[in-house]
């Protein structure tokens, strides 16, 4: 995880003290799902969520943090229709203006890059909500499965087949590219 | 299989080139998360409505039944509402060249001072507030000389003529969310404050220049002329007073509770509007071997001053004083010796709080 929880013991009770800790890993998980507009809505219903519900909290079953990203996830499923949008557009994007050419090498390594973004963008549309959520908890928010598992709340199991599907077809999208 | 893997890589860094979360984000959010549930703000007649620490100050410098009053028949401290009659023209005399050098100046340090204070649920700011005030006693009744001699008639401000230099000291702790001042000393002992009125203001009409809360602040514009434009839409026309007066006045208020609160870009901005406002003059002074910049709204006789350290250009204090020598002031034994016309003076220092009484 980007922020390390396990040395500083965090009331959920304390809203202001968990924005301060929490607030930026959230947004930057939420803003690569759904970009920043929407991402501050999210985040900020994430924590009055939170606050409402910290008497549901267990801090025996993990950490803070992996709850909120559960929180926020559970929050992003309503917004799913704007974050597949989003990866469609840049599945179709053309890697927008040109800047000036450089040399032929870097070129083609810029339009390279583009086709593997564009691949990329286009499996991650297609994938299923879960195997989505998984794996941006994993890539993104750098859950560990265990706290994945908690944050999702299905079985631990679960957590790595998703995981695994899902980064096949991310492998495949991204090995096809580099076959050409 | 690790998070260094190319595809782990791969989906992390899309979309390609997304900044992190900027400071602006977090402090759009945390505006969400505070201003949520809370009900649509409705802007009111900006003259009408009284401050809440402006109704706290007033009732606690109620004084064993003295009142301290400044020239101009505001409450020591903070403006009342002036009377309804428009009895003079606004002052509407441009910045000089080196009022507005100075205020880009003081700008320019504030642009580099010290970061906003971030205020957690729960804490309070803590302001102390310490100087001098030329105190007047003053009955409610008949025999109250009014400035030209007549006497105070039901619901006219009464206006002194003479006055004697006081120590004051004033510590308030105010409650982030609109600055409700919820306790208030004279460094000693409690004096009135009546937090419940202003955080039911606060509750109906929620943050606005007069009840500002940081987040509120944290969304002003910081183009200086937009903000001005915004300044003066919050405190708008019509009243008794110009509306640069008048947003001076609020301001004075605004900087004593909140200005740890300001970004440095917010204070840089606020510096930089000042320089199109109309009535302002600046000059350095010294108070208690400081030297300030003092900035000063002139009209109807009477000057304004928010005074500024020029290291980082933070408000730390205020000034009042008479400009038509209508007023003079005793300075009993002790008591520094202020510029001529000098009514009021003092400086503060703000802090965050973990709660009501503690310094």
């Amino acid at each position: 995880m980007t922020t390390p929880t396990s040395p500083v013991a965090i009331d959920p009770a304390d809203l202001a003290g968990v924005f301060d800790r929490y607030a930026r890993d959230l947004l930057r998980y939420c803003t690569r799902r759904v970009g920043e507009q929407v991402a501050e809505d999210v985040v900020a219903e994430t924590f009055l969520v939170a606050y409402e519900q910290r008497d549901r909290y267990d801090a025996s079953r993990g950490e803070v943090l992996p709850w909120l990203y559960g929180i926020a996830t559970n929050l992003l499923r309503r917004h799913r229709r704007t974050e597949v949008r989003g990866l469609r557009l840049l599945a179709r994007a053309d890697g927008g203006p040109r800047a000036a050419e450089g040399p032929a090498q870097r070129a083609t390594d810029r339009v390279d890059a583009e086709r593997a973004v564009r691949r990329l963008s286009a499996v991650l549309a297609r994938l299923p909500r879960r195997q989505r959520d998984v794996l941006m908890l994993y890539a993104v928010a750098e859950l560990e499965y265990a706290e994945i598992a908690s944050a999702l709340g299905i079985p631990l199991g679960s957590v790595q087949s998703a995981l695994h599907r899902a980064r096949a077809k991310v492998r495949a999208a991204l090995a096809e590219g580099d076959a050409r | 299989m690790t998070r260094d893997d190319s595809d782990i890589i791969a989906v992390r860094d899309l979309p390609p080139g997304r900044p992190e979360p900027t400071d602006e984000s977090v402090s759009r959010t945390w505006y969400r998360v505070t201003s949520a549930q809370r009900p649509a703000r409705t802007r009111t007649p900006s003259r009408i409505l009284v401050p809440a620490l402006a109704a706290t100050l007033v009732a606690g410098l109620v004084v064993g039944g003295a009142v301290l009053f400044r020239p101009g028949g505001e409450p020591l401290g903070f403006g009342a509402p002036p009377s309804a009659d428009k009895s003079s023209d606004p002052n509407l005399t441009p910045a000089p060249p080196e009022t507005v050098a100075a205020l880009n100046a003081l700008a320019a340090a504030a642009a580099a001072g010290p970061p906003a204070a971030r205020v957690a649920p729960g804490r309070y700011i803590f302001a102390r507030h310490d100087g001098w005030a030329a105190g007047y006693e003053m009955s409610a009744g008949n025999g109250v000389q009014r400035r030209g001699g007549s006497g105070a008639a039901p619901g006219q401000a009464a206006v002194p003529s003479n006055g004697t230099l006081e120590r004051q000291i004033r510590e308030i702790w105010f409650d982030p969310q609109g600055m409700v001042a919820v306790s208030i000393t004279d460094g000693k002992r409690e004096m009135s404050a009546d937090p419940a009125a202003g955080r039911a203001a606060f509750k109906d009409r929620g943050p606005s220049l007069f009840q500002p809360t940081p987040e509120w602040l944290a969304t002003l514009p910081t183009d200086p002329d937009q903000l001005r434009a915004e300044l003066r839409e919050q405190i708008g026309e019509g009243g008794a007073w110009s509306t640069d007066h008048a947003l001076w006045s609020t301001l004075q208020e605004v900087y004593f509770s909140a200005d740890l609160v300001m970004t440095p870009e917010l204070r840089a901005a606020l510096l930089r509007s000042f320089t199109g406002l109309r009535g302002i003059t600046s000059s350095e002074i010294t108070v208690d071997g400081r030297r300030l910049v003092a900035v000063r709204h002139t009209e109807r006789g009477g000057g304004n001053e928010i005074l500024f350290d020029p290291a980082t250009g933070s408000a730390v204090g205020r000034r009042s004083m008479s400009l038509d020598g209508s007023v003079t002031v005793s300075v009993p034994p002790g008591a520094p010796k202020l510029e001529p016309g000098v009514t009021y003076q003092a400086t503060w220092t703000q802090k965050v709080v973990a709660g009501v009484g503690v310094r």
